[in-house]
């Protein structure tokens, strides 16, 4: 029955996307409000008391009467302290004392009670005692009377509950504040930056203010598909210390600066590095704005007598502003939650980003940085939301994308400064790409020069995963292994979402659709923290625990990629006729076949294009993958960051060159393939 | 001797009733359309019958078997659609021999059975062809041979020819018709198109807001219409009010002359008279026999082989009458002068103000 086997599929589908979308994400949130820490002494009291109701009276009194004789001298002197204490009484001898001084003192103070208070005193010695000496034979005692949750907080002595304390510690904790503006500050100067020079390439490209347009098109797209702080790298083996212009240049053969002084370090470099990671994410926005942008509005300004300068502020960028908000937004959001590029060229200029991998790499403390992940992504999720609801209420579009770009020429003057911007940022980027390859072939960089292949080698524990002889394998394999997985099994995974929610139609598909893309909007930081303390003891079950296996990294990339392929692939079949698939149907064919013999042919490009995308990801991705990796299963991407973090220039840049290549030749091969090939391998949809 | 049964049918989307309590048999090997306007639930109808919508209420039987429950995949049935939804991906032969593929036939058998219905729809040469290479018609060829490949056991046509143009849609007509004769397949077929209903089917149910207006031979649609609905629909129609008067006549348009109505008419007043534009013959005041009506000629069109004037009638309404052109010439007509016409004897049709009909005169 096809309709039973359909239920099947998409109550499956719900269910793996619950547990490895949402409820990481849920985690997160339960993670950031977990208190843990040592009860006071009044909370210990409390317990112990409760405790102690759950015995019957005559077992109690024995009990405490058998506690009150075990106990040595010593325990006997805290014991008392602690009565005095809980009495009200001050302690008036000296507690730093040696013990057999205090003890004396203790006995002394004891004695000298008066009759009322002696009373009071001998029914609390006993519970003291068990407070602070039998707290945990207690427990044991009166085990199977008490809830899990009670025996634990009882024989350990620290709370497990719940509340905002992690959430105001970032408000009151001077160093996270300041953690918290200097993010702030490089987001907003990054994305303002990124905004401005996206704009002038985008309208460069779509204008003709520049003669190349498909080449700085892709010089600007690359660092999309390049390993992760690829940018800070360049940055330090240029402008670092021992940089190629810092030293190099301007100190040994200029002599102008010092180059220990004068570098790039800091919150200059960080902004560099984020700006030139970040612009394609921008620029690809703008771009397709504005070649959907119809010119016939600029021709129109132009013949009511309007200049260059007033269409291009008056029609031209008015009409484009969703887009430079939505360009500015989607670069304040991946700077905030960027902490590769600040800890590698930061040194010392801390960012919130980088106070949370602190705080789960150095000091395990995931429930204050899953609270600060909340205030990371919090106020910009909410503004990015913000804006897209009144977007979709005004939504002014210039007709359908018939007309092309307006054909007014552009003023000398423009084409020169336009030219100039694209020009400089594409040598930039090339410089930057440049530097890296070089920097794979140096011995020590600024020390050593010697032309080497040794970074190839890929020799020593920092460029391996795996820790027993046998299981070693090149970091860069085990990338493009766990990669592969999470690509082969996510492409058709998110076709097969798409085809659930376009041509299934279960009820609740929306939802479907909506969680599916999810991991698209969370920046990658909260994906990966969310599956740390997810999956690291799920519902308190060690065995079912994924933390250390390869399982997490391949689940984690595919579920953080599937929402291109499933937005693709519902676009798709959107405008495919949906008679097809009841025409497979009626024909005879089952749920299974009418996927993967009719619709998966058709929108193979659609699969192929998803599969790349969480290939490409899985081998560039530092953020989500950074908490999850083990010695037993690394990645690359992680491996260039240490690397680069460690100083290990040489072998950063190798394995970043090795992506590069990597991903290179894969997208070439699928290119000629399409270009070439036979007609089984042209993904490209033949007519229809 | 009903070999499809539909048995009280019902379909509601949200607040719209798009098929109700439909109820039908049909027999082996008929021809049956549902014809009625866009939106009328005929193709929701047929869908429920392939199985592709779920009714609400109903069932359907084929062969003395219920089959409402079954998923399509399993009701052994032929579906040509609209928009012929072809297999981008694969080639003619493969989306014909797709269900024989399906249900894992001998390679020779397939190629055999392709090759064999491909020669029945004329599509030889063309079995490696992919649809996006091929014409409007032979796309729908290949949609026919594709629904013929299993031996359906009753084939439904979701208004196959609605996409293609005028000379193509009456070739194909011609041998979708022919071929299911053939074949004799119980056929079930959707369109808007009068003209393919009535040319093409045994029966025709004409289906308007979800009901079935009426259900009946092409002549008896035409020349009987059940109600002033149907009448409307099927071909053109003039409707004109009128009035009984004593004596069993009535009076159209306020017009003094009456016609003699079989029956008695009174107390059903107001009436309707509906004529069909080829029965009504013009001439000029004052000629021809018997009495008639007058008017004023408004318009004409010259339409090849009749000529279809406007005439507005003394009453104001508005006439369309249909001569053949040799008549027109002969009358020598100009826009503006006076005209006397009347109705050929027995081909008014006259309808209570409810729609229902009274008979003819």
């Amino acid at each position: 029955m096809s309709r039973a086997s359909a239920y099947a599929v998409s109550l499956g589908t719900a269910v793996l996307l619950m547990l490895f979308v949402i409820m990481p994400l849920g985690a997160v949130l339960i993670e950031s409000v977990r208190l843990r820490g040592p009860l006071t002494p009044r909370e210990m009291r409390t317990a112990v008391l409760a405790a102690l109701e759950r015995l019957e009276p005559e077992p109690r009194r024995t009990l405490l009467a058998r506690w009150g004789d075990e106990v040595t001298p010593a325990q006997r002197m805290e014991a008392t302290a602690a009565t005095l204490e809980a009495m009200n009484l001050r302690v008036l001898w000296d507690r730093k004392a040696p013990f057999d001084q205090q003890i004396a003192a203790a006995e002394a103070a004891v004695t000298g009670l008066t009759e009322n208070q002696r009373a009071a005193f001998t029914a609390e010695f006993p519970v003291q005692v068990a407070v602070l000496h039998k707290r945990i034979a207690l427990a044991f005692r009166v085990r199977d009377r008490l809830s899990p949750a009670e025996f634990d907080t009882l024989r350990s002595g620290t709370r497990s509950g719940f509340g905002l304390t992690h959430y105001r510690e970032f408000l009151g904790d001077p160093r996270l504040r300041r953690a918290g503006l200097h993010s702030l500050f490089v987001a907003t100067t990054a994305s303002l930056i990124s905004m401005v020079l996206a704009y002038a390439l985008a309208f460069a490209v779509n204008r003709r203010g520049t003669r190349v347009p498909s080449l700085v098109r892709f010089t600007v797209l690359t660092p999309l598909v390049s390993p992760p702080i690829i940018m800070a790298l360049a940055g330090i083996l240029l402008f670092g210390r021992q940089g190629l212009i810092t030293r190099g240049l301007l100190q040994e053969r200029l002599g102008l600066i010092d180059a220990d002084v004068t570098n790039l370090y800091g919150v200059s470099g960080v902004i560099v590095a984020m700006v030139l990671s970040f612009l394609p994410h921008a620029f690809i926005i703008l771009d397709d704005v504005l070649a959907r942008h119809d010119g016939r509005v600029e021709e129109a300004a132009a013949s009511q007598g309007a200049t260059a300068w007033q269409i291009f502020w008056r029609v031209t960028l008015p009409l484009t502003r969703p887009g430079v908000i939505r360009a500015a937004l989607v670069v304040f959001i991946l700077s905030m939650t960027d902490f590769g590029n600040p800890l590698v060229i930061g040194r010392g200029y801390s960012v919130l980003a980088g106070v949370v991998y602190d705080e789960i790499i150095g000091y395990q403390n995931s429930s204050l940085a899953a609270a600060l992940c909340v205030w990371l992504i919090l106020p910009t999720l909410t503004a990015y939301f913000l804006f897209e609801r009144s977007e979709r209420r005004k939504r002014f579009a210039t007709g359908a994308a018939t007309g092309g770009p307006p054909e007014l020429p552009l003023s000398a003057m423009a084409r020169l400064g336009l030219g100039t911007a694209a020009a400089a940022v594409c040598a930039t980027i090339v410089l930057f790409y440049g530097v890296i390859v070089l920097g794979s072939f140096t011995r020590v960089w600024g020390v050593d020069f010697t032309p080497t292949l040794e970074h190839y080698r890929w020799q020593g524990a920092e460029a391996y995963s795996g820790v027993g002889a046998a299981q070693r394998l090149p970091l860069i394999w085990s990338s493009v292994k766990i990669a592969g997985m999470a690509a082969l099994a996510g492409g058709i995974f998110s076709v097969m979402i798409a085809y659930l929610v376009e041509r299934v139609r279960p009820t609740g598909r929306n939802v479907l659709g909506f969680i599916a893309l999810l991991p698209g909007v969370v920046p990658g930081v909260i994906f990966g923290v969310g599956y740390l303390v997810a999956f690291n003891n799920p519902l308190g079950i060690r065995e079912l625990a994924l933390t250390g296996t390869a399982a997490i990294l391949v689940l984690n990339i595919l579920f953080a990629n599937i929402f291109v392929g499933v937005l693709a692939g519902r676009a798709t079949l959107q405008r495919l006729d949906p008679a097809v698939d009841e025409a497979a149907e009626i024909l005879g064919a089952t749920l299974g076949q009418k996927f993967f013999l009719v619709t998966v042919p058709m929108i193979r490009h659609v699969l192929v294009l998803a599969t790349l995308y969480i290939f490409v990801h899985g081998l560039v991705t530092l953020s989500a993958v950074i908490f999850l990796v083990s010695p037993d299963h690394n990645l690359a991407s992680v491996g260039i960051f240490l690397n680069a973090d460690t100083g290990r220039y040489g072998l950063a840049a190798s394995m970043s060159v090795a992506i590069l290549v990597i991903v290179t030749a894969v997208m070439g091969l699928i290119w000629l393939a399409e270009r070439h090939g036979p007609a089984w391998a042209r993904v490209r949809l033949a007519g229809g | 001797m009903a070999y499809l049964q539909l048995k009280g049918l019902a379909k509601c989307f949200g607040p719209v009733t798009a098929v109700n309590d439909a109820s039908l048999d049909i027999a082996s090997g008929e021809f049956v359309t549902l014809l009625g306007a866009s939106g009328c639930g005929k193709t929701t109808l047929l869908r429920m019958i392939a199985g592709f919508t779920a009714p609400d209420g109903g069932e359907v039987w084929l062969n003395d078997r219920r089959i409402d429950p079954l998923p399509p995949r399993l009701r052994g049935m032929g579906f040509v659609f609209q928009s012929y939804a072809l297999f981008p991906t694969m080639t003619v032969a493969d989306n014909i021999g797709f269900g024989l593929r399906l249900r894992r036939r001998p390679r020779q058998e397939i190629t055999e059975r392709v090759a064999e219905l491909c020669a029945l729809t004329h599509l030889e040469g063309m079995e490696s062809r992919y649809p996006h290479e091929l014409s409007g018609g032979q796309q729908q060829r290949v949609a026919l041979a594709r629904a013929l490949a299993l031996n359906p056991s009753v084939l439904l046509l979701d208004e196959p020819l609605s996409a293609l143009d005028a000379k193509i849609r009456a070739l194909l007509r011609a041998e979708i018709r022919s071929l299911v004769e053939r074949l004799r397949i119980t056929t079930v077929y959707v369109t808007h198109d009068q003209e393919e209903a009535l040319s093409m089917s045994d029966r025709v149910v004409v289906m308007d807001r979800g009901r079935f207006l009426q259900v009946g031979t092409p002549l008896e649609i035409y020349t009987k219409p059940a109600t002033s609905l149907v009448a409307d629909f099927i071909g053109t129609s003039n409707t004109l009010r009128a009035k009984a008067v004593p004596g069993d006549r009535i009076m159209v348009e306020d017009t003094p002359a009456e016609i003699q109505v079989p029956g008695h008419l009174r107390g059903l007043d107001p009436l309707r008279v509906c004529i069909r534009p080829e029965h009504i013959s013009l001439g000029r005041p004052g000629t021809g026999p018997g009495p008639a009506f007058t008017g004023t000629l408004a318009s004409y069109a010259f339409l090849g082989q009749t000529v279809r004037s406007t005439i507005i009638t003394s009453g104001g309404a508005s006439l369309l009458v249909d001569l053949s052109t040799q008549e027109w010439l002969a009358l020598k007509l100009a826009v503006g002068e006076a005209v006397a016409w009347r109705i050929q004897p027995g081909q008014a049709m006259i309808f209570a103000d409810d729609g229902t009909a009274l008979g003819h005169c």
